[in-house]
């Protein structure tokens, strides 16, 4: 049993979540930050005008912070810019050396996901893969998956829970993990008011995190609860930063923005799978390509009764979910 | 007449058309195992299991002088950790085991596979799940989605003598935090 999870040598639970080190952390990390905001205003506050701000290295990255153009506004040369800007941030808030990259939408692909509702043992493998891939916060925790226990015999979403413990899967429940669904009309888009969320074509919405205003309009949008707001400045231990990023998925995200999965596009666009899926004990979670017939997920839709959520609503889905 | 050859063409067309549909990838047909379901692509990987069972090869460790007994009955000696919960009390070792060469596995008419292909004889009882296995939507498949994948073949995650799997331990639900605090 070389691939059971509970012998393997990842970190358990306890480990993720309970840990000392992390404390020293958050409270460091959250000092930092503040510390930054109140140098930066007092800077503002200075009036010495972009001639001062520039005069120090720091303060040159936080006068390009404010006056970031939109991600699809940018240049190459401007893209580097930033890129350089998002590693040297990471270096100083965590001390860590990350690779920022930006993958675009490989031609001929757009995505989607199928999940096995009667493989999934609401295991929440899944959520903490996906928390170590895409460096959310620890603290506070945020997971773009949320795994639902739903009463056997049953489709109702308002009486199932996600906050099970213990053994599973339980005799009368099965798991039906929620995320981004990656709508083809995604409602979150249209709420936003800035345009700092849009659909690339590929299928993924992405978020830039430099547009986002925070007013959380898409978060009341999503009929899927798939995007998480940064209430607080985001704290995770260096050592567990996850080095390889995206410029649109998983770089390290300031206090105050929305972010949501983004089928780990940092990994999908380079042809591997996403994380929950590779984590996944019992092989619920299958990804691929839509536009090719022999894709795992052309294969699904073809042989199984897949079912998408919410229909109704009208928002095309790329996530199939299907019973076999 | 002419009503009822339209009708009856009308429920004909669509079960033949979905007959060709379904199955196998055509690219992955033949070949030594022709007769069963495909075998993998070229660009597909599984990880053998000989290499990680303790006491394999049989034969030389044990079984040159050792016989095998095909009789049914509880296990004192060796194997007594062995505990058969698969098809109820119908199985006997020799119903997967190839009492001949006790490195193989045998098929259900003769032919033999090696522990590394146990789903050449899982997939003779359990057709559907194997058919869902080569074209890779039944188990667990790393790596490339649109290049080198890594399958698990079917012990890879199931005891091939008790195949039902352990219950597991839920990590712990998140804390998130949905307000300002
Ligand atoms: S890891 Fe797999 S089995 Fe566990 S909760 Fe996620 S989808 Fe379900």
């Amino acid at each position: 049993m070389s691939d059971d999870p509970n012998t393997s040598s990842e970190p358990s639970a306890q480990e993720l979540v309970d840990d000392e080190d992390l404390a020293t952390w958050l409270v460091a990390g959250a000092e930092k930050a503040q510390a930054t905001r109140r140098n930066f205003l007092t800077t503002m506050a200075g009036a010495a005008g972009a001639a001062a701000i520039a005069s120090t290295g720091c303060d040159t990255r936080l006068w390009e912070k404010y006056t970031q153009k939109h991600y699809k506004e940018l240049n190459a040369a401007d893209k580097q810019k930033l890129i350089a800007r998002v590693e040297a941030e990471a270096a100083d808030r965590y001390g860590v050396e990350i690779k920022v990259g930006d993958p675009r939408p490989l031609p001929g692909v757009g995505y989607a996901y199928a999940l096995n509702l009667s493989y999934c043992i609401g295991c929440r493998r899944c959520e903490y893969a996906c928390a170590r891939e895409n460096n959310t916060s620890r603290d506070p925790e945020i997971h773009y998956i949320r795994v639902l226990a739903i009463e056997k015999g049953t489709m109702s979403v308002e009486e199932s829970e996600s906050d099970y413990e213990g053994a599973v899967p339980s005799p009368d429940k099965y798991y039906m993990p929620v995320q981004c669904h990656q709508c083809d009309h995604p409602p979150c888009v249209r709420a936003c008011p800035v345009e700092a969320t849009w659909k690339e074509k590929d299928g993924i919405v992405v978020v830039d995190y430099d547009w986002c205003i925070g007013c959380r309009y898409c978060e009341a949008a999503c009929p899927y609860w798939a995007r998480r707001f940064n209430f607080g400045a985001p704290t995770i231990r260096p050592s567990e930063i996850n080095p390889v990023q995206g410029l649109l998925s998983n770089r390290l995200r300031p206090m105050g923005v929305i972010e949501k999965c983004t089928f780990c596009l940092h990994r999908t666009r380079v042809g591997r799978y996403p994380a929950c899926l590779e984590v996944c004990p019992t092989g619920s979670r299958k990804f691929g390509n839509l536009l090719d017939p022999n894709s795992e997920v052309r294969q699904i839709i073809q042989s199984k009764r897949i079912f998408v959520f919410k229909e109704e609503l009208g928002t095309i889905p790329r996530f199939y979910y299907y019973f076999d | 007449m002419g009503l009822w050859a339209a009708i009856v063409l009308l429920f004909a067309l669509p079960v033949v058309a979905s007959c060709g549909g379904g199955g196998e990838p055509a690219h992955a047909q033949g070949g030594e195992h022709a007769g069963e379901p495909s075998v993998p692509d070229a660009d597909i990987v599984i990880p053998p299991r000989t290499t990680q069972l303790a006491t394999y090869p049989c034969v030389e460790q044990c079984h040159a002088d050792r016989v095998a007994n095909p009789t049914p009955r509880p296990l004192r000696e060796f194997h007594s950790a062995k505990h058969i919960e698969h098809g109820d009390t119908t199985f006997w070792c020799n119903f997967c085991h190839n009492f001949d060469n006790l490195n193989t596995l045998h098929l259900l008419d003769g032919r033999t596979a090696t522990f590394d292909e146990a789903y050449r004889l899982c997939g003779e009882c359990h057709g559907d799940k194997r058919r869902d296995w080569a074209l890779g939507i039944h188990g667990l498949q790393t790596g490339f989605w649109n290049g080198e994948k890594t399958r698990r073949s079917c012990t890879a995650c199931h005891d091939p003598h008790a195949p039902r799997r352990p219950r597991f331990q839920a990590l712990p639900a998140p804390h998130p935090r949905t307000g300002v605090q």
